[in-house]
């Protein structure tokens, strides 16, 4: 799928105090997996018009138009190898890491690597039905910001176990958040960041982060842009502003409509994982969705198109669902779960269109939080509608925070 | 009419079959117990079957030897549908109507069963009953709902107003149960039932809320579909149904959506004498002491054997239950 290079490229240059040999990698799919593509997007059914998939408001799911167009744009005009070239434009890497139960996993994860020595590590953590593709725009900006002397950090994105560009998770045991955190830091230590080396996560990658911090003394902070979590019973409605208790009423409202997906994952991941393998066409519908419910402005129709087609590609959707069995709504969930109580210096950035805004005294039941930000533009996929904001969001959290760790 | 699928129709469907990807070998779908949902292998043996072996047209001439009909009804709201039902027409006057009428992910093809079997023990001259196995709205080969008003489960259910024999029903605990003690049968049953609301609901959350999606998905490929729908067939029944009988009755479109929120009690009470046969393997199985109090309930039958779909999994069983309940009611 992809090939080696020898020359170490600008912001690929490993620390020589990494204990890792991170292999480069330039993605390139075969023409044959296009090709496969191609075909079943020519023979693959669509829905007869519906009651539910006219409603252009999109309140039972994605509309009959919105396939059609997408298909349409799919076979023709979209062109995954602009996509292949701009994950190229910054270096990528597979390293094999070996997990907490001693299974080596194959481990991809994209970089801007400094080559100042001061340079404070980041690990960026992506979710579902995301990517390490959401951090792409960011990375691009760093790159026009900043030369490889003068970057202040190092930004390391990689692909969760399962998704994307890296393997998969052991065939014979289950893998859970605490495995993924373990992942992680063996890899932000291999590097050379054993040192120390900051968080910043959303969707799976913030529930991810928790045991991370709880777990992980080289993980010493962290900045979430997602709190997703019941109602705890310790904030008196009262204690909330009125916009707030209209966020909270949301909230559980998100619960009790839009988690249909999350539940039979949670349940059922074998099943559902068959059902979306089969077809792009069932892809497209399942994961399409959320990048239009959960966005402040839909993306464009390529920008979608491409995150569908790293999961369809990568023939990767059945290993991306396992997280959801192990983030319950009921206790200990995630957010709730005292182990993972965040006693590290802990930032939150609150988006105007996440999946359901958090008021900020239900995400002081997490954690000890020492930077907050409400912004009033951006969704659910924040590095992606907002780099710019999440990026100055990171910047600031890391001048606030690193001196004192 | 005459069931007959088009064979360019058979011919996509197997070419789109063959193109279809099967997901990989993971931890979730390698499981024997099936915890998590279909398991690989059963998928990749059905699929081979499928293009390989199944021969719908067989089929299709076995359904074919019991009269298929299609007729217009006009709903109270006016909406005229093309409604599909096959069955058994007596020529005795003094026959009883029994209305059959299949679920989800089910079908008319059900019901097959009980009809063989009516048909051998009977002559239309003998035959004590009309026997009509509809397909509902948007289900087989009756016509869809309309596409410009939501269609709820009331409209349907006009067709039903006499005697009810259910050996399906969803009822949550009753504030205040029945006398009848609880039986050790009836409390396994709890549990499944327990597991069924806590784990089991996934794919009715999805269908309640994002049927459009959804829809999609299970439409793109005939193997998503399987996956589906097929894992109800083995995960409701007793004994596991053939590959042969669950790629049969696979006939299955969407639009009818589950209601939302759950009804009441009060709601779901049964005026009308009905009667309940308890299958052990029901996903919902309830005890007799609860069947009391959510209706007029004269008739109980218990069994060691069957599930969910009980018609085609245990067909004397089933029949024998209702003729008993029809011979004592009507």
């Amino acid at each position: 799928m992809g090939s080696t290079i020898e020359t170490p490229r600008p912001f690929g240059t490993v620390p020589t105090s990494a204990t890792l040999r991170p292999t480069p990698l330039l993605v390139r799919f075969d023409e044959s997996a296009l090709d496969e593509l191609n075909t079943l997007l020519k023979y693959s059914r669509i829905a007869p018009e519906t009651y539910e998939n006219r409603q252009s408001d999109g309140r039972y799911g994605v509309t009959r138009e919105w396939v059609l167009r997408m298909k349409q744009r799919w076979e023709g005009g979209f062109d995954w190898r602009d996509t292949e070239k701009r994950i190229n434009d910054v270096p990528n890497y597979k390293v094999p890491i070996t997990a907490r139960s001693g299974h080596v996993l194959d481990i991809h994860f994209a970089a801007l690597l400094s080559e100042n020595p001061t340079a404070i590590p980041i690990i960026l953590l992506h979710g579902w039905p995301g990517s390490f593709l959401e951090f792409l725009p960011m990375l691009n900006l760093l790159t026009t910001r900043y030369t490889p002397s003068t970057l202040p950090y190092h930004f390391i994105v990689p692909s969760h176990p399962g998704y994307g560009l890296s393997g998969p998770p052991p065939l014979d045991g289950d893998f859970n958040l605490e495995d993924m955190a373990y992942i992680h830091d063996a890899l932000m230590r291999g590097l050379g960041f054993e040192g120390g080396y900051v968080v910043q996560g959303g969707d799976i990658g913030s529930h991810v982060s928790r045991p991370l911090l709880a777990n992980h003394a080289s993980c010493k902070a962290g900045l979430l842009n997602f709190i997703h979590m019941p109602e705890p019973t310790s904030v008196p409605r009262s204690a909330l502003t009125q916009k707030e208790n209209e966020n909270a009423d949301r909230a559980n409202e998100w619960f009790a409509t839009a988690s249909g997906y999350a539940l039979e994952q949670a349940t059922r991941p074998s099943t559902i994982g068959f059902a979306l393998s089969a077809s792009p066409i069932a892809l497209l519908a399942w994961i399409g969705e959320k990048f239009i419910d959960w966005t402040d402005d839909t993306p464009s129709d390529d920008t979608i198109l491409e995150h569908v087609s790293l999961y369809w590609l990568t023939n990767t959707i059945a290993t991306t669902v396992y997280p959801y069995r192990h983030t319950p709504k009921d206790s200990p969930g995630v957010q709730n779960n005292p182990a993972w109580f965040i006693r590290k210096p802990f930032g939150f950035v609150s988006f105007p269109k996440e999946l359901s805004v958090t008021p900020k005294a239900w995400a002081d039941t997490t954690g000890d939080i020492v930077f907050f930000r409400e912004h009033d533009k951006g969704g659910h996929f924040a590095a992606l509608e907002q780099p710019e904001v999440l990026l100055k969001d990171i910047e600031d959290f890391v001048a606030q925070v690193w001196d004192r760790t | 009419m005459r069931i007959d699928v088009p064979d360019e129709a058979i011919a996509e469907l197997r070419t789109l079959l063959k193109a279809s990807r099967v997901a990989p070998l993971t931890y979730e779908n390698s499981r024997e117990d099936r915890k998590y949902g279909i398991a690989h292998k059963w998928i990749l043996d059905a699929k081979e079957h499928w293009e390989t072996s199944f021969d719908w047209k067989k089929h299709e001439a076995q359904l074919n030897q019991f009269p298929q009909f299609k007729v217009p009804i006009t709903s109270d709201a006016g909406d005229v549908y093309d409604i599909h039902f096959t069955g058994l027409f007596s020529q005795n006057q003094k026959a009883i109507p029994l209305i059959f009428v299949h679920g989800w992910p089910g079908s008319f093809i059900e019901f097959i069963a009980i009809l063989k079997l009516l048909s051998t023990r009977y002559t239309p001259a003998t035959l004590p009953y009309h026997v009509v196995v509809p397909s509902l709205p948007g289900y087989g080969f009756s016509s869809p709902p309309p596409l410009d008003r939501d269609f709820k489960l009331e409209e349907v259910a006009k067709m039903k107003s006499r005697p009810v024999h259910l050996n399906f029903f969803n009822l949550p605990k009753p504030r205040h149960v029945g006398a009848t003690p609880i039986t050790d049968l009836e409390k396994v049953g709890r549990d499944r039932a327990d597991e069924f609301h806590t784990t089991g609901q996934g794919y009715s959350t999805e269908h309640g809320t994002r049927p459009s999606t959804l829809g999609f998905v299970l439409h793109s490929s005939p193997l998503a579909l399987l996956a589906w729908v097929g894992e109800k067939f083995l995960e409701w029944s007793d004994v596991d149904l053939s590959i042969d009988d669950i790629l049969v009755d696979r006939y299955v479109t969407l639009s009818l959506r589950f209601e939302e929120p759950a009804p009441t009690l009060k709601q779901l009470y049964v005026e009308k004498p009905y009667g309940y046969s308890y299958f052990p393997y029901e996903i919902t199985p309830i005890p007799k002491a609860w069947a009391e109090v959510a209706g007029n309930l004269v008739f109980w039958r218990t069994h060691t054997a069957g599930g969910h779909f009980a018609a085609m999994e245990v067909p004397e069983v089933l029949l024998q239950d209702v003729e008993e309940f029809v011979t004592q009611v009507w």
